[in-house]
């Protein structure tokens, strides 16, 4: 009987082994949301780790979001950061100051953008971003030709290596390429670690790396009409997704859809179209590419994706009238 | 077959029964809606059952209202409302999030979709 | 050990891992509902521990499992999964045995015991709560293949073909 009690204690420290080992060799699903960059992040892993070490992860990539959402935020002064705030509201025109190189990093990715897509890709829009804001928050008064008569001209910053000078009070608006540049960064850090199945989701910029236990991850877009329901689904690997509606934030004035989404060269919301989605590697270049090709009209923007194999997209015209590039082939 | 076999089949019988029942009371056909604050949970409500509830965020309370298997967002104190805009939601792939208050609400059913762009 | 002994081990898992390997056949029970099978192979794991002892009877179930992951299902997650029902199915039985139960009880217990290793034991893995809800169906599942492993078991122990 001694025996047996201690071959059954002993098959019971077995099973706690068999338990332990198979808890470091299965994959697990972890969840984290955030909040930053005046949007609702979760990430969502599969991975084999533990507790313990994906909260370590965790952290790091809550600190990732809230040290760049200060970086680029261009409505609130933290102490001893030199941040948008700073160089839009705090900084006098034609003083130099050194800025953090993660900061002069974002803003040489939007200058860069700027000469590739003829300017309509604008992060020196500030001042006008700004006009059409304060209209979408009242939702009262139209702006007038005047009050959209503001400096938008990129070539009024002058950016040398982490030195920052501006002139004609320009501002810069981080706001189309923030989270798709903090996006992609923590999905590379992920991977860093070892992480390959996630699904990042920032405010309805999705990045996902390679699905576990099963083909693909399977991402809604959005239906502008009822934004409650998705109009379509992608089926995605190792891509970055991002939508640029505006349905986002709005404003319905006599019957017009007054949006967040300023083309700089006409300085009115684009009004043509309700939502842009594209689909690339890079979180970056999807983030950028969705507002750009929100603003480009859409034969222009339909034969740029066609000529670049990176890209996919997909156009909400309106109800019936949905394009699709070549390469864009779901469902 | 003696008659303890019988007692333990009887048993069994039993406590599959009151486990089946029991589950599936709390199981409530998975339409549960969870409420957060940031990543805190506040409380979890049955779709099944239309009634209006009243959580505090960020900018005070908000008034959360389930109707036919949905949840939305009612009343707020946010200024621009856009979380009562997003309308009524009753799927887990599509959360309903009140920025300035912080609010999260996520319907937990299964859904074969890992994220929505929007 | 003698060599009979040995002899007899080795027929034993032959026979157990011959039962399971036809039985992995009917693998489409497990799609009804996860971890649901019949467990024929438990009447020789029952036999045994009647037959002759707990130690032997435990080593027959250890290298049944061994051997159909080895030709059959691979040393994945199944066959950890498979190891703890096997465990706990025949502690389960070694503790019930000195009861009144008769051996078709017996078996029913081990039966039972075995799904309720793997749920828990999913549960804690997986971390997925779910698996609890198919335990009404394993419990319920497991009372006809219990009486039936339990009948096979004492029809053969009455033929005593294991006599030495």
């Amino acid at each position: 009987m001694k025996r047996k009690i201690g071959i059954i204690i002993l098959l019971l420290i077995l099973i706690y082994l068999i338990v332990l080992f198979i808890d470091k060799s299965i994959y697990k699903n972890y969840s984290k949301d955030l909040f930053y960059m005046d949007t609702y992040i979760n990430i969502k892993l599969n991975t084999t780790e533990s507790k313990k070490e994906i909260d370590v992860i965790f952290d790091d990539i809550d600190y990732l979001y809230s040290s760049y959402h200060k970086l680029t935020d261009r409505y609130h002064e933290y102490d001893g950061i030199i941040n948008a705030y700073y160089l839009n509201e705090l900084l006098p025109d034609n003083k130099e100051v050194i800025i953090d190189q993660r900061l002069a990093d974002i803003i040489d990715i939007g200058i860069d953008y700027y000469n590739q897509t003829n300017g309509l890709f604008n992060i020196a829009s500030g001042n006008l971003t700004e006009v059409w804001k304060e209209f979408i928050d009242d939702c009262a008064i139209l702006p007038t030709t005047e009050d959209l008569n503001v400096n938008i001209d990129i070539t009024d910053i002058k950016l040398n290596g982490n030195s920052y000078m501006k002139d004609n009070n320009v501002k810069i608006d981080l706001g189309a390429i923030a989270k798709g540049y903090v996006t992609e960064l923590v999905g590379n850090y992920l991977e860093d670690n070892g992480i390959y199945s996630y699904v990042i989701n920032a405010g309805g910029n999705v990045k996902v790396g390679n699905a576990y236990g099963k083909e693909s991850f399977v991402i809604g877009i959005t239906d502008p009409n009822d934004t409650s329901s998705i109009f379509t689904r992608v089926n995605i690997n190792n891509k970055s997704v991002v939508t640029s509606g505006n349905y986002q934030r709005y404003c319905m004035l006599n019957g017009i859809n007054y949006n967040h989404i300023i083309n700089p060269k006409t300085r009115y919301p684009v009004a043509d179209k309700q939502s842009v989605t594209v689909i690339g590697n890079n979180s970056v270049i999807a983030d950028i590419y969705s507002t750009y090709l929100y603003i480009l009209p859409l034969e222009d923007g339909l034969k740029l994706v066609n000529s670049n194999p990176d890209i996919e997209a997909i156009w909400y015209i309106d109800k019936d009238n949905i394009v699709r590039s070549d390469n864009f082939n779901y469902e | 077959m003696n008659r303890s076999d019988l007692k333990i089949i009887a048993f069994i019988i039993l406590l599959a029964l009151v486990l089946y029942l029991g589950l599936n009371l709390m199981k409530k056909e998975g339409n549960i809606a969870s409420i957060y604050y940031e990543d805190d949970l506040l409380m979890t409500v049955d779709l099944n059952t239309d009634k209006e509830y009243v959580v505090s965020g960020q900018l005070g309370d908000v008034i959360l209202e389930v109707k036919n298997g949905k949840i939305r967002v009612k009343e707020e104190n946010s200024p621009r409302h856009l979380c009562s805009l997003q309308g009524y939601t009753n799927s887990s792939s599509k959360p309903i999030i009140c920025l300035p208050n912080k609010i999260i609400i996520k319907v937990s059913n299964v859904s074969d979709i890992d994220g929505v762009v929007y | 050990m003698t060599t009979k002994r040995i002899t007899t081990i080795a027929m034993l898992t032959a026979i157990s891992v011959v039962i399971a390997i036809i039985e992995s056949y009917f693998a489409f029970l497990n799609s009804i509902v996860p971890g649901l099978k019949l467990g024929l192979a438990n009447v020789i794991i029952v036999l045994t521990l009647y037959r002759y002892n707990f130690k032997t009877a435990l080593l027959v179930s250890i290298m049944r499992v061994f051997i159909v992951s080895l030709i059959r299902t691979g040393f994945g997650l199944n066959f950890f999964f498979s190891l703890v029902g096997a465990i706990f199915s025949i502690v389960a039985m070694v503790l019930v045995k000195k009861t009144k139960l008769s051996i078709i009880g017996v078996s029913i217990v081990g039966s039972i015991c075995h799904s309720i290793g793997q749920v828990l034991i999913g549960i804690m893995i997986l971390d997925n709560n779910n698996i609890v809800y198919y335990l009404p169906y394993l419990l319920l599942f497991s009372i006809p293949t219990g009486v039936v492993i339990g009948m096979i078991a004492k029809k053969v122990l009455a033929y005593d073909i294991f006599k030495n």
